[in-house]
């Protein structure tokens, strides 16, 4: 893939003796959604870090043709990014922040800014401090998006809030942001809520890669049965990766497994993400 | 070309805002404050003496004051009491006897060298303090991420600090030290020229203000220029320290000074400190004599400030290294 936007070559990561990231290797093309998938502590912050050049790193990054750690500065004149906790400062208002930027971030467009934050009930003169968790990180994504670059990253970004601001965040990303020139990266450990917005899924465990597929990939490799308990046996002889049980049946994810033959035991249905993911996370765990 | 420059230039513009937002406090409220108290002092203080026996009598308190000042201290004793309309002489009443005009302007310029100096310390502490924590709390509260999400290197970054502390700060209590400066000098030109061997205009004239401004004002400039060693250092402490910047800043210097002084005697590090942190001092009393500004640059020795330069960009450079590489976020 050589016009990929992001090409990462055996990145590594150790602090001390523990590794965090151990030889990824990725390539993202532009106008694609990315969903960084892991349980906590899977190095997928870590990872957005070396991609941003905010941690030292082995191996090769290139994000929009640079490198992140020897061209930080330029590289955020192409890239966005909102971290896993609110960090806008404390006594930035949203007026000064759109001033600031105006004067710090060449491609940043006020007017965009504030149609933006004019859909919310933010008051442009109240300080972060008064401004409550969801309302900063509206405010952060109102600010992020008026920066007109073709990458953004997301590090867990609707992490604390409530159900109403998460579906508002990501429909605003998706209504007010995403086109087909613009890619966007998402770490989230909540999958079930971005498996709509997303083309490409990452899955990582203990700082590798256990997959890393598009969306219509997983769908033609994956799927699930609902099989009744007299049937399971049966079924079991096509190798599922994964068992969930319910009422009466137990929902069976099958991998690269001949579909026909699959419907003699129950209901066929596309894959959830989710359950993909839990698969892949307990088969690395076994 | 231009456009870049153009672009660096609003860049630090922006920078330059940042920190007057985020330090508003230190930077603007503590010497309106102070300012503001001193004006009122002055203000109050008027009103005090008029209302206890009016201006007349104040002028003759203020001259026999001056005069018994002038005596040994026995004679002096038990010479002023006090009553309920304020000051009373109880001998030595010799209303023919004034301050000399020079004496009543020294007295003056003595008030208005003691404000200067006091905003001067202000300054001093606010650069201080604000130099210590200024690269340390954005990192604490992790803020840093914002502004690392933006094109601004660390190098614009910190040189924009290094401005801010050594040049915005002092600029900006300069303003209110002229504030105070203006209204003490009118209080005390008011009080003087009440009487009648002083004129209102005559004090003000002696003073000079504008001398007095344009000295204050070469004083910040050779403040920044012989602080940069100390500020470097603080902004080298508040990039490298995990916690309490002020502990390193303090610390350090006194470990190094007592272990040299037992082991090695002071000749190397502590000499050397000296050397580097220590090159405009007769500079700053030369400004505050009114001496000629060739006279003033003739004070300074070419080698110690070249490599007072030099440390002071070591301690930047480190600083700088510190904000890319030495914590992660």
């Amino acid at each position: 893939m050589t016009d990929a936007l992001i090409k990462v070559r055996g990145l590594s990561k150790r602090y001390g003796k523990k590794t965090v990231l151990n030889n990824l290797n990725l390539d993202i093309s532009a106008g694609r959604i990315v969903g960084l998938v892991g349980h906590n502590g899977a190095g997928k912050t870590t990872a957005l870090k070396c991609l941003l050049g905010l941690a030292t790193y082995e191996g090769d990054i290139s994000v929009v043709g640079m490198s992140p750690r020897k061209a930080r500065s330029t590289l955020m004149n192409e890239v966005c990014f909102i971290a896993d906790t609110a960090i806008l400062p404390k006594w930035i208002t949203a007026a000064k922040a759109i001033k600031l930027l105006e004067q710090m971030h060449p491609r940043f467009i006020p007017s965009v800014a504030l149609d933006l934050l004019g859909k919310t009930d933010i008051d442009p003169g109240e300080p972060v401090s008064k401004l409550s968790k969801g309302m900063v990180t509206q405010l952060h994504l109102a600010l992020v998006m008026a920066i007109d670059v073709p990458l953004l990253v997301l590090d867990e970004p609707t992490l604390g809030l409530d159900i109403v601001y998460r579906h508002q965040f990501y429909k605003s990303l998706m209504d007010d942001y995403f086109d087909q020139q613009k890619t966007i990266i998402l770490a989230t450990h909540q999958i079930e809520e971005v498996t709509n917005l997303l083309t490409d899924v990452v899955f990582l465990k203990h700082g590798e890669i256990v997959l890393h597929q598009t969306i219509d990939e997983i769908a033609e490799r994956y799927c699930e049965v609902l099989v009744p308990s007299l049937k399971q046996e049966q079924a079991r002889a096509f190798s599922p990766i994964y068992e969930q049980p319910g009422m009466g049946r137990t929902a069976m994810l099958f991998e690269n497994a001949d579909r026909d033959s699959l419907r003699e035991f129950g209901d066929l249905c596309e894959a959830k993400i989710d359950t993909i993911f839990l698969a892949k996370m307990q088969s690395q765990l076994t | 070309m231009a456009i870049k420059m153009i672009r660096n230039f609003t860049g630090y513009q922006g920078l330059m805002l940042r920190e007057y937002w985020e330090n508003k406090g230190i930077t603007l409220w503590l010497p309106l404050v102070l300012a503001a108290l001193l004006v009122a002092q002055n203000v109050l203080g008027l009103g005090v003496l008029f209302i206890n026996g009016g201006i007349d009598h104040v002028v003759e308190v203020i001259d026999h004051s001056k005069q018994l000042s002038q005596m040994d201290g026995a004679e002096r004793s038990g010479e002023i009491t006090f009553h309920d309309r304020g000051w009373k002489l109880n001998n030595k009443e010799d209303s023919s006897y004034f301050l000399r005009l020079s004496d009543a302007q020294f007295a003056m310029s003595s008030g208005l060298h003691v404000i200067s100096v006091v905003f001067m310390v202000v300054a001093a502490l606010i650069s201080g303090f604000y130099l210590l924590q200024c690269l340390y709390s954005d990192r604490n509260d992790r803020s840093v991420l914002f502004w690392k999400s933006l094109p601004v290197d660390e190098v614009a970054n910190v040189l924009s600090k290094l401005l801010y502390g050594i040049l915005v700060i002092p600029l900006v209590v300069f303003i209110f030290a002229v504030i105070a400066e203006v209204s003490g000098s009118l209080t005390l030109a008011l009080i003087y020229s009440a009487s009648e061997n002083y004129s209102f205009w005559g004090m003000l004239g002696e003073i000079n203000p504008i001398s007095m401004v344009l000295r204050q004002l070469l004083s910040i400039l050779m403040f920044a220029f012989n602080g940069l060693p100390i500020a470097a250092w603080l902004l080298f402490c508040s990039a490298f320290s995990r916690r309490l910047p002020i502990v390193m800043a303090l610390i350090v210097p006194f470990v190094i000074s007592v272990l040299e002084h037992f082991l090695l005697g002071d000749k190397y590090i502590g000499a050397f400190l000296e050397y580097v942190f220590d090159t405009g001092h007769p500079v700053l009393e030369g400004v505050w004599r009114g001496e000629s500004f060739s006279t003033l640059l003739a004070y300074y020795d070419g080698v110690q400030v070249v490599t007072s330069i030099c440390f002071s960009m070591v301690l930047l450079a480190g600083a700088v290294w510190c904000r890319n590489n030495r914590f992660e976020i």
